[in-house]
């Protein structure tokens, strides 16, 4: 994002490309809360976008020299400093605040958002850039804060910024979170669909990167690798038998050996490309010596098998008619899943 | 060899959403028996509709057909035997829409689906149009085309706590012969049971659960005062319990396959059943009750899991 000096794609990237809601996915709590109606929404979008700006700005100007846990604090302190004043405004003029607004409003002092682009990129970055951050990621905010806002109000209540529309038929669940969670999960596939699609260079930067932990899988189990190296040095694997069979054993074959499965999480965005690149090449190095050792494997099970078979005996094979796969076979000792299930009555 | 085992598992699940369909479809007769061409017309509607978003969504999202599967079809039976005879045709449509698009499509298809589409598509329209959901007709008005508002067994024990069974003939109870949604004939469901024990008996485990899980506490915690029998038979009687224990307890996505946390998964989903009737705001929240139990149980199991994994190992270092 800093290398880039066009400032015109430096927002599209903070704005459409690393979203701060569809794709790194934070604030969203606020967002489903506060996103009912598009009057909400624009004014959240406002306050967002203003107190993002001045922290942003605060915290390039003067939090760099300042340790990280005191910078918190200022966030909070700016976030306050900015919130107040609308709030103190609406009962100056009377303009009496949506009570959405007013329950929501001071959430935003302290958001996820703010905080986040103030740490990884203000006060990393120079003044201008670190504003130019703050405004493409209020425009990302508020664009999705729009839209859901009026998804929500023309398809749950009838009405466009308090204007009836005419629909009859209205959904009024998706007023409520559950909705605006729907409608930011298709929000976000959709934007996906567009990365992907047009912009491929970003798909591995905007993809929900997962971290890979090793885990052992014992006929139904699956352990930690910590928990694991315990049970390899005991003579028993802990009676994991009476588990049954898992959805994974039963997909990947019933062998006890060591599995890569996909179990942490880290967000799209707030993690350098070059991390990611040299995380890629570790991976693709670790399969390629995992493939090698397979290979070696199959080898030296094949020159064994070739070693010990006499192939003096080999006239005396009579060709037999094939015998019906056995479950033991494919799914090890205890496997009874829905064989039972076709009316068979075979073990019950 | 991952491959094969997933082709079988697909055989299982389509071979298990034939005989739900069976069922269901024996259901259907005295609904279109009791409400007369508009129980067609909502079963139609709604059928319809699964079956048209699942073949737009397969092809949308994955570029295949998904209909062989037969998820849409049951789905949409499921939600048009849920909903009363004299609901707008739209609030089907848009149940099994939710359904299939939101709950089906975007996890993966019927075997991945966290929750069963089938009530999670009930429990929208409940949420957006309460009070079509929950208007019954009068047993017998609608067969003749007049609509008359009727109270169904659930909204009497949801408002009422001196309820007898003198008023409420047994037999008609048991036949389906009351207000209600359409797929409520006790009779028939008790005959689905049976054919649930016979050709499936794995998954009649976490129904058995279910019911006795239901019955248990109907008997512990009556809501009528005029006895343990009357609480018994109109609590397992009333809305869609005796249903979603048939039909939405034995899901293959949903349920767990070893009879012992399939049993433990019944009674854990029948005991929310419960609690969600006595507290809930609705008349009928048994699809609430099914949803939280898809979304938490596999937390609860892990939990178990991890607790069993750990007593061993405390034991050995003890001993050592």
């Amino acid at each position: 994002m800093a290398e880039n000096k066009n400032s015109g794609g430096t927002v599209l990237k903070g704005a459409v490309i690393f979203n701060p809601v569809l794709i790194q996915l934070a604030g969203l709590c606020l967002v489903a809360a506060a996103s009912s109606d598009v009057i909400t929404a624009l004014v959240f979008s406002v306050v967002f976008m203003a107190d993002t700006l001045i922290c942003c700005f605060t915290a390039s100007l003067l939090l760099k020299k300042i340790p990280r846990w005191l910078r918190v604090a200022f966030y909070l302190i700016i976030g306050s400093a900015v919130i107040y004043p609308v709030a103190r405004a609406s009962e100056i003029t009377g303009i009496s605040l949506n009570p959405r607004m007013q329950m929501y409003l001071p959430l935003l002092a302290l958001n996820s958002v703010t905080s986040v682009h103030c740490e990884q990129y203000a006060v990393k970055h120079s003044v201008g850039k670190a504003v130019e951050d703050a405004f493409a990621v209020s425009v990302g905010f508020g664009a999705v804060m729009m839209i859901l806002g009026m998804i929500r109000e023309v398809l749950g209540n009838g009405t466009f910024a308090g204007l009836d529309i005419g629909i009859t038929v209205k959904l009024s669940g998706l007023l409520m979170p559950f909705g605006a969670f729907i409608v930011l999960g298709y929000l976000a596939m959709a934007l996906k669909w567009y990365i992907n699609k047009y912009r491929p260079e970003y798909n591995e930067q905007t993809a929900m990167r997962i971290r890979r932990t090793k885990v052992s899988l014992r006929k139904g189990k699956i352990y930690e690798p910590e928990e694991s190296s315990d049970d390899s040095a005991s003579s028993e694997p802990d009676e994991p038998q009476e588990e049954g069979i898992t959805e994974m054993e039963f997909l990947f074959g019933n062998e006890p050996e060591e599995l890569e499965i996909f179990t942490e999480f880290w967000l799209p965005g707030e993690v350098d490309a070059q991390e990611v690149v040299s995380d890629m090449e570790n991976m693709s190095k670790e399969h390629e010596q995992f493939n090698r050792e397979t290979e070696q494997r199959v080898e030296e099970m094949f020159t064994s098998l070739e070693d010990s078979f006499n192939f003096e005996d080999l006239d005396a094979v009579e060709l037999k008619p094939e015998e019906e796969p056995h479950t033991e076979n494919i799914f090890g000792e205890d496997f009874e899943f829905d064989d039972d299930e076709d009316g068979k009555g075979e073990d019950e | 060899m991952a491959e094969q085992n997933k082709k079988t598992l697909i055989e299982k699940n389509r071979s298990l959403f034939a005989d739900c369909i069976l069922m269901l479809i024996a259901l259907c007769i005295p609904a279109v028996y009791y409400c007369g061409h508009r129980a067609v017309l909502v079963l139609l509607a709604s059928v319809g509709t699964a079956v048209f978003c699942d073949l737009v969504g397969g092809l949308l999202f994955y570029n295949k057909i998904l209909l062989r599967d037969l998820c849409a079809i049951f789905t949409g039976l499921a939600v048009g035997l849920m909903l009363p005879a004299t609901v707008p045709y739209y609030v089907p449509a848009l149940a099994c829409a939710f359904a299939i698009f939101v709950v089906k499509i975007p996890f993966g298809g019927s075997l991945t689906s966290p929750v069963v589409p089938a009530a999670a598509g009930f429990a929208f329209v409940t949420v957006c149009f309460p009070s079509q959901v929950f208007s019954f007709p009068t047993s017998g008005t609608t067969a003749t085309g007049q609509f008359v508002s009727g109270t169904s067994l659930a909204g009497m024990l949801q408002k009422s706590s001196s309820m007898h069974l003198e008023p409420i003939s047994v037999s008609d109870i048991l036949t389906g012969s009351v207000s209600g949604p359409l797929g409520t004939c006790a009779v028939v469901l008790l005959g689905c049971l049976v054919f649930l024990l016979i050709r499936r008996p794995r998954s009649f485990i976490s129904t058995f659960g279910f019911m006795v899980a239901c019955s248990v506490m109907a008997l512990l915690f009556p809501r009528v005062n005029t006895g343990a029998l009357a609480s018994l038979i109109l609590e397992l009687c009333s809305g869609s319990l005796f249903f979603a224990a048939v039909f939405f307890i034995t899901d293959p996505a949903t349920c767990p396959r070893q009879p012992s946390r399939a049993l433990f998964y019944g009674i854990y989903a029948g005991v929310l059943c419960m609690v969600s009737r006595y507290y809930g705001i609705y008349e009928e929240s048994v699809c609430f009750a099914v949803i939280i139990a898809n979304c938490s149980w596999p937390a609860i199991s892990n939990a178990v899991d991890r607790i069993a994994r750990k007593r061993p190992d405390k034991k050995k270092k003890e001993a050592q």
